[in-house]
């Protein structure tokens, strides 16, 4: 095959997508953990030699633009032999934050990866997303190991990683389902490969990272030119300040003017504030558009180091990945919504509200959903999963079952949403009782800044959380919390509303 | 010869087979009964008749759902409008959600609670709610109150208040629907049937007079009154008779491994068939997840109406959007957009001077001009589309497509099967005779099914020595015979297997596991999370249809005598006949069997 023609473009297309998808289903059903089944906290990608990603199943953004900087790290920390997968999270080597675990092993010509959000990575709190001042408070850091060589996973590797987390025996399942997902992709291209040709697949890669890379183009040229600025604060006062503008057929986006990085888990490296942008940008392609390398190519992002969006070592970044990203994409958005017309929401609930649970011989961790900001021809989605994730919660049922607790209150929390001639979305009120002892810990934000409106329409509610124990009044949480709890005492969140847009009438 | 009749309504057409006998009427789909009576009036005697019906379907899909009230346990009424909480595209400016089915102000909650291990946490008050539900003039009521899966007292309760007090009212209660956990989908489960109560009851009512027999979404029939009760379960009737023909066809053909392929205008249904069909409670429609045993039927949107054009990337993309019946393919003479089947006509798979259903003649230059020169191209990305359902249905599950055979029918199905069967590098290909009307012919060979579940959460090997006990007070005693499953997972897992419910069901499950998920440990405790039990009357035995005697064949241009074919074709050749048309390429060869059936082989 010569040169690819517009059906050539569809069956290659297809192909690397159903790889990655056929990955991540793999996954979903040999892991054994909550957190990669229920809430499929994970994804799976194809890369090309080089690394430029070709596809991605979608299953979480904030991996999207990350994906291939871990693979890039794995392949000029280790040499990959057939049969080898390297293993890693260092956020400085590849990673993002410590619990995302991300395996990369060749595959003929290609290469295959998959990242998964393990409930935990060790550290001072359960579920290794604690309140720490530095990267070691908050796990085990793997720089690019070979944790398989020659089909083998290497026992000694696998001894020291069980012996540093909570729950191994789920951690070494879960990474085992992770490599042998991988093999599964493998296969599927070395079949391709031999029905094809590796020339043409590898030709087709190309073709269609052009096609994207070209659609992105075109994207751009429709947005206003000049340089356009735009900031926010997440809780406390730390300004994430981001300018855009269009340049030789990219977008650059400069986060010159960001906050230094802070003793708090809410740093980000470049990886994940790259992948908030390459997010954004996402968002204005069209519906059938491959997300490949090509995206990556009409995009340049520059982010001073040491600030909050590329935090040097040792910074703790627990919260960078599911706070600080989610926060970037409003600020992206709001500086994109100067350079079109009527087409960008308002803000959204700007937070994950990550609460971990941890009691004798568990640990539970679940992202809350909240309110969509609203776009101008339709109000935001009330209680959902915004932006960067979009796990699924626990079904109560299966949380009592399997945990001391009980769901006293699941609901839409009326009225949160910004007022506009397009309303926000609601946020979400959930209320949990203990049934024994447990220490809680609370990530989230938006509880002091609201989510702006855009166009007129109002900003939605802040978040809020309270302990309340018998016989006592609530107790208000901060938005970054450790507590303990005992039977009988209750959690109430709130989560955010989103932005209105327009001029409420 | 058996006088039992199958009756299979589509989107187009209401197709009967009777006997030997297989026609065509026009559905009516503002009065889907009317096709149905109007056909049978034409067969002079027949006795039973058994039905596959869309009526449910529609409604769910098209939003024409009854009003419902949904009374669940208080704190979490909203339930419905949060599902998982998740999204359904990764990447939009305003993402969207399922529909909730039900207005905030028929959401009802009231104060009980029950505990995961079954016990009361807070006793039934039942406050004001006869008056709210009486006040709120809703058409049905959904129950679904938390962990009532484990303990159903107080949906009882409840359920026979309301009963008492507004005698009349559709209800719909979630441990009778669907008695498993997960709230979310229960309760989805149990307010779609509340939806379809007043729907699909009046619909069944004008049909009770005659003998008459509904197919599920399980492949099994049902009486009037089950449906009546759980129309939910009729939700993928359409598909199921396809599949229970092709298991049928291929069970016959002392077939083992093979993929049902039914593509039709609009869509394409694919299943794996493994001695039977296999059975799932897990799927999706419109966004919902709805917790009823239905066959394992994979759907793409891709079938001979499905539009082709080239997208903002230039990649050529196949539908999902279809040019439909009206105006359909530009070959039939109205359309103007390219289509799989202008590309078919194009390439010369289908005979200008052949009678197409509804009589419309073929224009293929039209197609031309509408395809130009993409015709290859278009059956290219069709196949991939459909190549990517079939490896859904196989890899997916653990099985190598290679050794399989793939049983194609529907208006478009042997088109396509060669190509396909290459691509995949299965065994064969097989095409039943009268494809057009193949699901109505196997609704009359499905069985008679109930279908019963319990949810137990359990250590498994608790269970081994008693199943005689555990079974008791599961299904209704009837039935022939008796399938007693259970759905199994290493604990902590959130997806289980379905095998066997015997004393070698932990053998089973780690064999069934390996297979599926490329490993096993039999050192982890296994959880036995749902029994199910199936009470089966198998259908009467019915002949197949008779072979093709009076079909046309023809080879490319020239018309080829019936024997010639019967002693079997190398290909290239397109074979027509009826409603039909079979592509056999280059490499392949074509056999006619006994029962009329199309074998397609690779020349040796």
């Amino acid at each position: 095959m010569s040169v690819m023609n517009a059906a050539d473009l569809a069956v290659f297309d297809a192909l690397f997508r159903s790889v990655a998808e056929e990955m991540g289903e793999a996954l979903v059903r040999a892991a054994t953990s909550t957190n990669i089944k229920e809430r499929r906290d994970l994804s799976c990608a194809v890369f090309d030699g080089d690394a430029a990603l070709l596809a991605q199943a979608a299953h979480i953004p904030v991996h999207l633009g990350a994906m291939p900087m871990s693979v890039r790290a794995a392949l000029d920390a280790r040499s990959l032999a057939p049969g080898d997968v390297v293993l890693l999270n260092d956020p400085w080597r590849g990673g993002t934050h410590l619990p995302d675990l991300t395996a990369v092993m060749r595959a003929g010509r290609f290469i295959v990866a998959n990242r998964a959000h393990h409930a935990d990575i060790g550290g001072a709190a359960p579920g290794s997303l604690g309140l720490a001042r530095d990267i070691f408070g908050e796990g085990l850091r793997i720089p690019p190991v070979r944790f398989v060589r020659g089909g083998e996973i290497d026992p000694d590797l696998l001894d020291l990683f069980c012996a540093n987390v909570r729950a191994p025996r789920e951690r070494k399942e879960d990474l085992i389902a992770q490599v042998e997902t991988l093999k599964r992709g493998a296969i599927r291209l070395a079949e391709a490969e031999a029905r094809f040709g590796g020339d043409a697949l590898t030709q087709a890669g190309r073709a269609l990272r052009e096609a994207t890379r070209g659609a992105a183009q075109r994207v751009l040229a429709t947005l206003r030119g000049g340089a356009h600025t735009f900031e926010d604060q997440m809780d406390g006062g730390h300004t994430i300040r981001v300018t855009l503008s269009v340049e030789r057929e990219q977008l650059i986006a400069d986060f010159a003017g960001t906050g230094d990085q802070v003793e708090l888990p809410i740093n980000a490296n470049l990886a994940v504030t790259t992948s908030a942008v390459t997010y954004a940008l996402a968002l204005l392609m069209p519906d059938t558009a491959p997300l490949n390398e090509g995206l990556r190519d009409a995009l340049v992002v520059r982010a001073p180091a040491g600030s909050l969006v590329h935090a040097n070592y040792p910074a703790p970044v627990a919260g960078g990945n599911v706070e600080t990203s989610q926060r970037m994409v409003d600020v992206v958005l709001g500086a994109l919504a100067s350079m079109t017309d009527r087409i960008i929401p308002a803000a959204s609930q700007g937070t994950m509200n990550n609460l971990t649970i941890g009691g004798a011989g568990f640990s539970y961790y679940e992202t809350i959903g909240g309110g969509a900001g609203a776009a101008p021809a339709s109000p935001g989605a009330s209680a959902i999963q915004t932006h960067m994730t979009n796990t699924r919660n626990t079904p109560i049922e299966a949380l009592e079952h399997d945990l001391p607790l009980l769901v006293r209150r699941l609901a839409i929390a009326r009225g949160t949403g910004g007022a506009g001639a397009a309303p926000g979305g609601d946020g979400l009120e959930k209320e949990l009782e203990f049934l024994a002892p447990c220490v809680v810990h609370l990530l989230a934000d938006r509880r002091e800044g609201q989510p702006y409106g855009l166009a007129g329409g109002l900003p939605g509610a802040c978040g809020a959380a309270w302990v309340i124990r018998p016989a006592s009044e609530p107790e208000p949480l901060p938005g970054r919390a450790r507590v303990e709890v005992n039977a009988g005492d209750r959690l109430r969140i709130r989560t955010p509303g989103g932005g209105g847009y327009g001029k409420p009438s | 010869m058996s006088r039992l009749v199958g009756v299979d309504t589509g989107g187009t057409f209401t197709d009967f087979v009777v006997g030997d006998r297989a026609f065509k009427v026009r559905s009516t789909p503002d009065d889907p009964a009317r096709a149905v009576l109007d056909g049978l009036g034409r067969i002079d005697d027949h006795d039973s008749v058994v039905h596959g019906t869309t009526v449910g379907t529609n409604a769910l899909l098209t939003g024409a759902l009854a009003r419902v009230g949904f009374v669940t346990t208080a704190g979490v009424e909203d339930l419905l409008e949060i599902g998982r909480q998740d999204r359904r595209e990764l990447y939009a400016l305003a993402p969207s959600r399922h529909d909730p089915m039900v207005g905030r102000a028929d959401r009802i909650g009231v104060s009980e609670r029950m505990r995961a291990d079954g016990s009361v946490e807070q006793p039934l008050a039942m406050g004001d709610l006869v008056e709210r539900v009486r006040a709120s003039g809703v058409a049905a009521v959904a129950i679904c109150l938390l962990h009532a899966y484990r303990n159903p007292a107080h949906e009882r309760a409840l359920a026979a208040a309301l009963t008492r007090a507004l005698p009349g009212l559709p209800l719909s209660v979630s441990h009778r629907v669907c008695n498993e956990f997960r709230e979310f989908e229960r309760a989805a489960t149990t307010v779609v049937n509340a939806g379809l109560l007043p729907v699909v009851a009046p619909y069944v009512s004008r049909l009770r007079h005659l003998d008459l027999h509904i197919l599920q979404s399980n492949g099994g029939t049902a009486t009037c009154d089950e449906v009546a009760e759980f129309p939910v379960r009729t939700v993928l009737s359409g598909p199921a008779g396809g599949v229970v023909a092709a298991a049928a066809l291929a069970r016959r053909h002392g077939i083992e491994q093979s993929v049902s392929f039914d593509m039709g205008g609009t869509s394409t249904d694919v299943s794996l068939l493994r001695g039977g069909a296999a059975r799932t409670s897990e799927f999706v429609i419109g966004g919902l997840p709805l917790r009823v045993p239905v066959l394992d039927v994979h759907t793409v949107g891709a079938g001979g109406g499905s539009v082709a054009f080239v997208d903002a990337l230039g990649v050529l993309r196949v539908g999902p959007r279809s040019a439909g019946a009206h105006p359909g393919p530009a070959c039939y003479g109205i359309g103007t957009e390219p289509t799989v089947t202008d590309a078919h006509a194009v390439l010369g798979h289908l005979s200008a001077d052949h009678a197409l259903a509804d009589s419309l003649a073929l224009d293929v230059a039209r197609a031309h001009a509408a395809v130009g020169d993409r015709a290859r191209d278009i059956v290219r990305v069709a196949d991939a589309a459909m190549e990517r359902a079939i490896r859904n249905v196989t890899v997916r599950r653990g099985v190598d497509p290679r050794p399989c055979v793939l049983v194609a029918f529907g208006g478009a199905g042997a088109l396509h099967a060669c190509g396909l069967a290459d691509l995949l590098g299965m065994r064969g290909v097989l095409v039943p005779s009268h494809p057009g009307t193949f699901s109505a012919h196997g609704m009359r060979t499905a069985d008679r099914r109930r279908d019963f579940v319990r949810t137990l959460l359990c250590d498994a090997s608790s269970c081994m020595g008693r199943w005689d006990a555990l079974f008791a007070d599961l299904g209704e005693g009837l039935g022939a015979r008796v399938e007693r499953t259970a759905d199994v997972r290493y604990r902590g897992q959130s997806h289980e297997l379905s095998v066997a419910a015997d004393d070698r069901l932990l053998e089973r499950f780690h064999a069934a596991h390996e297979a599926a998920f490329g490993y096993r440990d039999d050192t982890r405790v296994v959880e036995l999370v749902n029994l199910r039990l199936a009470e089966i009357d198998p259908g009467p035995p019915v002949p197949p249809l008779a072979p093709r005697v009076s079909k046309t064949w023809a080879q490319g241009p020239i018309r080829m005598a019936r024997a010639a074919v019967e002693g079997g074709v190398a290909g290239p050749v397109v074979l027509h006949e009826d409603t039909a048309t079979t592509v056999v390429p280059a490499g392949w060869q074509a056999t006619v069997c006994e029962d009329g059936a199309l074998a397609l082989e690779r020349t040796p």
